[in-house]
């Protein structure tokens, strides 16, 4: 009878020798076994598929594999230095690769730990004045326009937070004992006086929510409950939700404390619930502590106090282009409607993971990633551009092969398990050069930072990185080993066995392969190079910038007066600047004052102001200025040069004229080439009492390094009242720990003139910069070992491919050398090669960098990414360490002896 | 040489009392392990392959009577070598059933 043809397929599995020899006879067998049994019939043909399948996998691949392995083996173990030195070129590169895959995959590509993520949208306002909305010209948003924006039914929910800072009080009382607090960040801040009762006051990072904020987040409470819609009443007990860590840290973990009141600002409050383990959101920051936000009616409707950030669930079958669309829509009808508050606003729509993202800098993380990929090509052709020098030498073995009679696809397929071979031990070794990297990266984060990125900067190296990092290593493996493969199994028999002992000559293809290979490894490690330099120097730009002020030396202390007992303003500001004379006086003390905004603190008033004898601005365009009260001395404190006028004086009380110093970015935007003192301001309102300059100060950076110029003025503390303050302290010594040594004698006399002023958060000032920057630290120094990697990859595969021509043409040269050629000659041919490479590859590099660096330039502020300079150093740069590569074996050739050179065979 | 795959000690077996073609081999398994051991013919012909290259088994010259005789079909019998090595192994496990008796592992036969 006849079988079905699909036997025919399955027979197609099996090696040609099984078919040719049982194939018919396996058919008839199979076709009685149908016959015999037509119940079993599906039976039959699962288990005979399977059959099929097994025997076929056995005998074309494992059975093949086993031997090729075994010959591999034997190969790497005659010349275990190729193999240990591939082995490590391919850890450090599979693993540098892999490092940053699990990181980006952690920080950018992974789905936020929420239920049903891709929902949750992050919604603001934006000043359209300063451009089209993006994370540049985002703003607060009032609570009347988020009232308005919560009618959009393209959401499910709307909920707002306000990022804060309290007064924490323990339980008073409490059973619990000695808990101590969390170490603050002077190093000395255990060892001082301070008393470590679990009551004592401890300021905080917290935020006020509204009370849908963890539901619409899908974070439920582990202990107690979440926040009701009638805790975010006006008038209702005051409550909090406390995060997991930090329950753990200053409670101890205490169940019984969810029910229990603590203080919060000197106000109790009963502590509701307590967040999961590791509940993050990366835009809060290391925020500890969450209560309503609890607006009044009032309040509810205002549209001219911005303070609320906000974050929404969009609705089922609502897109996210959809939801954007709809609410700009919304943006541009209240901007109509309310001209004076919301005339220039418009509305900003993301999705969270997207502006989570902008915030920690995903573009860095991605170019990283594509970085370390070049890395890894650059291995990779070393080791391929090796791998075809071996070639030539291994001639005579595949000869052998050949002539025993192996099929060129046998051989070709055992020199690929070969070389995969090595590329799969590469991707094992990798794995613990990503994992070094990954908590390299982790570790080196400050923990302050950490709070800000996704997972707490934390990298798992998961079973992703490792199937990663072994798929790499397979598929350039497959792609890097086949051309040496292929070289090697193109062997004319006869040639090679004729010569006996001898070598071959590369055939000519040979060599243009492995020029083209070291020729791309050129142009790879140009680009890189070009890439990394200007990364390199848009990162030193952005340090090289001067803030304005001088932090070294600088410490900042955040007090917080306890509003209940300080609901005197006046008497407020003279406590403030008691602890500043007190502060003044100890020892290795050079300066100290009292500022209501600290640069790096991060926080900061905006008010409106109007100048008088000049024109009105229309309503909706009145002019902002960051504002910050401060204590005389401040100036001379932080080193901060005074232009023009004067610093305040203690004659500047709430008695005397009003007075104001502006910065000279305000200076020259309203008194262009004029005198801005004694000019008069309008400060707040157009009907305030008016401001006269009387002085004019540099401006300084208040978040970061790179921010824009902006208007910046400072009035006197004493006509500014305020509660929040900082003291800035300027240490005797510039060293760099000579601040932070302060800490402690700071905080006694902190706690001299009140014993109730919350434990303060200490900071150094070079240190709260360096925090802001630490991503771009790390990105430096990764970076630049991975640059003098590419750099020293590239030099090794130009100097192994020159030795080993050099080597190869030994016959060729001394023969030449024996007719007569000068060893200039001699040099200059083997050099010419060489440079002919290099100079092909840099060529191709430097226009494949022109066309890369132009996608970087977001990455690259103040920096051109065409900068002629910088292109020509790494040229300039490769060109030497080539010819350094080339010069060295072609010298070597030139001294050859002739007749050793002859007998070398 | 490698050692006898399960299949392989099969086929030996049973060739053992007289020589069989490939249909009957698969037949013969089946009855000496009631139910076990159904193999496919992929897997069945590359022990068949195997067994012959190492001089196992081989194929038979002698043909049964006409009447029942397929031309097409193939008979395969044991060589000296294959009766050797199926002695060989039935003793290894004849052996490994003594030892497991005297460990008093409990041995029912069916």
């Amino acid at each position: 009878m006849k079988t079905p043809r699909f036997y025919q397929y399955l027979l197609q599995l099996l090696p040609r020798h099984l078919r040719r020899n049982y194939g018919e006879e396996m058919e008839q067998v199979f076709a009685a076994r149908l016959e015999e049994s037509p119940d079993a019939r599906s039976w039959l043909w699962i288990n005979e598929t399977a059959s099929m399948a097994t025997a076929g996998f056995r005998a074309r691949i494992w059975d093949n594999l086993k031997l090729d392995l075994r010959a591999a083996w034997r190969a790497y173990g005659k010349n275990p230095a190729f193999a240990v030195l591939a082995f490590l070129m391919l850890s450090v590169g599979i693993g540098g690769a892999a490092a940053m895959y699990s990181m980006v995959n952690t920080w950018v590509f992974d789905p936020l730990p929420y239920p049903d993520p891709d929902k949750l949208t992050f919604l603001s306002s934006v000043d359209l004045k300063r451009g089209p909305p993006s994370m540049m010209t985002e703003m607060l948003v009032s609570p009347g326009d988020l009232a308005d924006w919560r009618h959009d039914t393209s959401f499910d929910a709307m909920s707002a937070w306000s990022s804060a800072q309290f007064n924490l009080t323990g339980t008073g009382g409490s059973q619990l004992g000695q808990a101590s607090l969390p170490a603050a960040f002077s190093p000395d801040s255990t060892s001082s006086g301070q008393s470590t009762a679990f009551d004592a006051p401890e300021r905080l990072q917290g935020a006020r929510v509204n009370a849908n904020f963890f539901g619409l987040l899908g974070v439920t409470p582990v202990l107690g409950r979440d926040f009701l819609p009638e805790d975010d009443q006006p008038g209702a007990p005051r409550c909090v939700i406390l995060t997991y860590e930090y329950w753990q840290g200053r409670f101890m973990g205490d169940p019984s404390l969810v029910g229990k009141t603590i203080g919060l600002d000197d106000e109790p409050a009963i502590v509701r619930g307590i967040l999961p383990q590791h509940f993050q959101l990366p835009l809060l920051g290391p925020t500890r502590v969450f209560t309503p936000l609890a607006l009044s009616v009032r309040d509810r409707a205002d549209r001219t106090k911005r303070s609320l950030q906000v974050l929404a669930r969009r609705r089922d079958g609502v897109s996210f282009a959809q939801a954007r669309e709809s609410l700009t829509g919304l943006g541009r009808s209240l901007s109509a409607h309310y001209p004076d508050n919301d005339g220039n606003v418009g509305v900003y729509v993301n999705t969270l993971a997207g502006e989570i993202g902008n915030h920690q800098g995903n573009e860095v993380d991605l170019a990283f990633f594509g970085l370390t990929i070049f890395v890894l090509l650059i291995v990779c052709s070393n080791i391929a551009s090796l791998m075809l020098a071996k070639s030539v030498e291994r001639q005579k073995e595949v000869a052998v092969r050949y002539a025993l009679g192996a099929t060129r696809a046998r051989v070709i397929r055992q020199l690929l398990t070969e070389h995969s071979l090595i590329f799969l031990a590469g991707a094992a070794g990798s794995i613990a050069v990503a994992k070094f990297i990954t908590e390299w990266i982790s570790n080196n984060i400050p923990y302050e930072s950490r709070a800000y990125l996704r997972n707490f900067a934390y990298i798992p190296l998961d079973s992703r990185g490792i199937i990663f990092a072994f798929l790499v290593a397979l598929a350039c493996g497959l792609i890097f080993g086949l051309a040496p493969a292929l070289e090697s199994s193109k062997t004319d028999l006869q040639g090679v066995l004729k010569e006996g002992a001898g070598r071959g000559s590369p055939s000519r293809r040979g060599r243009l392969l492995r020029d083209g290979l070291v020729g791309g490894e050129i142009a790879l490690a140009t680009v890189l190079l070009v890439c990394s330099a200007l990364l390199l120097q848009s990162l030193k730009s952005i340090f090289a910038v001067n803030p304005g002020f001088q932090p070294q030396g600088l410490l900042s202390v955040n007090v917080g007066l306890p509003p209940k007992a300080y609901q005197d303003l006046d008497r407020a500001t003279r406590t403030l600047e008691t602890i500043g004379e007190r502060v003044r006086s100890l020892a290795g003390v050079q300066h100290a004052s009292i500022v209501e905004h600290v640069p790096y603190g991060n926080s900061a008033s905006s008010l409106s102001f109007w100048i008088e004898g000049q024109a009105d601005p229309l309503p909706g365009e009145v002019p902002h200025s960051r504002i910050s009260g401060l204590s005389p001395g401040y100036f001379a404190t932080m080193q901060i040069p005074v232009l023009a006028g004067r610093d305040f004086s203690d004659a500047d009380d709430q008695h005397a004229p009003r007075v104001a110093v502006i910065n000279d970015v305000f200076a020259e935007r309203y008194w262009p080439h004029q005198n801005p003192l004694g000019r008069h301001i309008h400060l707040g309102t157009r009907d305030a009492a008016p401001a006269e300059v009387v002085g004019v100060v540099k401006a300084v950076k208040m978040f970061g390094l790179s921010d824009p110029p902006e208007l910046q003025m400072y009035v006197p503390l004493r006509q500014r009242p305020v509660r929040q303050a900082y003291v800035v302290v300027r240490a005797a010594g510039l060293d760099a720990g000579a601040a932070i040594r302060l800490g402690s004698s700071v905080r006694e006399a902190l706690w001299s003139v009140d014993r109730n002023i919350p434990v303060p958060e200490m900071k150094g000032l070079p240190q709260a910069i360096e925090i802001t920057y630490t991503s771009n630290r790390m990105a430096t120094e990764l970076l630049s070992w991975f640059t003098l990697l590419a750099l020293v990859l590239a030099a090794t595969g130009l100097y192994a491919m020159m030795a080993w021509s050099v080597t190869q043409r030994s016959r060729e040269i001394g023969i030449r050398m024996a007719l007569g050629a000068a060893s200039m000659d001699i040099l200059s041919t083997v050099l010419r090669r060489g440079v002919l490479v290099t100079a092909v590859g840099a060529a191709l590099g430097l226009g494949g960098a022109t066309l890369i660096t132009q996608s970087l330039a977001i990455i690259l502020p103040n920096v051109n990414p065409r900068d002629p300079a910088t292109f020509a150093a790494v040229s300039g740069m490769l060109a030497v360490v080539a010819l350094t590569a080339c010069y060295l074996p072609a010298r070597r050739a030139s001294q050859m002896d002739p007749a050793s050179a002859l007998r070398h065979d | 040489m490698t050692p006898l795959t399960p299949l392989s000690l099969q086929v030996l077996l049973a060739l053992a009392d007289e020589d069989r073609h490939g249909y009957a081999i698969i037949k013969e398994i089946a009855r000496q392990t009631p139910g076990q051991l159904q193999p496919g013919t992929g897997a069945l012909y590359t022990a068949i392959q195997r067994l012959v290259d190492d001089r196992l088994i081989e194929i038979s010259r002698r043909r049964p009577s006409a009447a029942e005789d397929d031309s097409r079909r193939r008979y395969y019998r044991l060589t000296t070598q294959g009766r050797a090595a199926l002695a060989g192994e039935t003793a290894r496990l004849a052996e490994l059933l003594a030892v497991a008796r005297r460990k008093k592992v409990a041995v029912r036969f069916a």
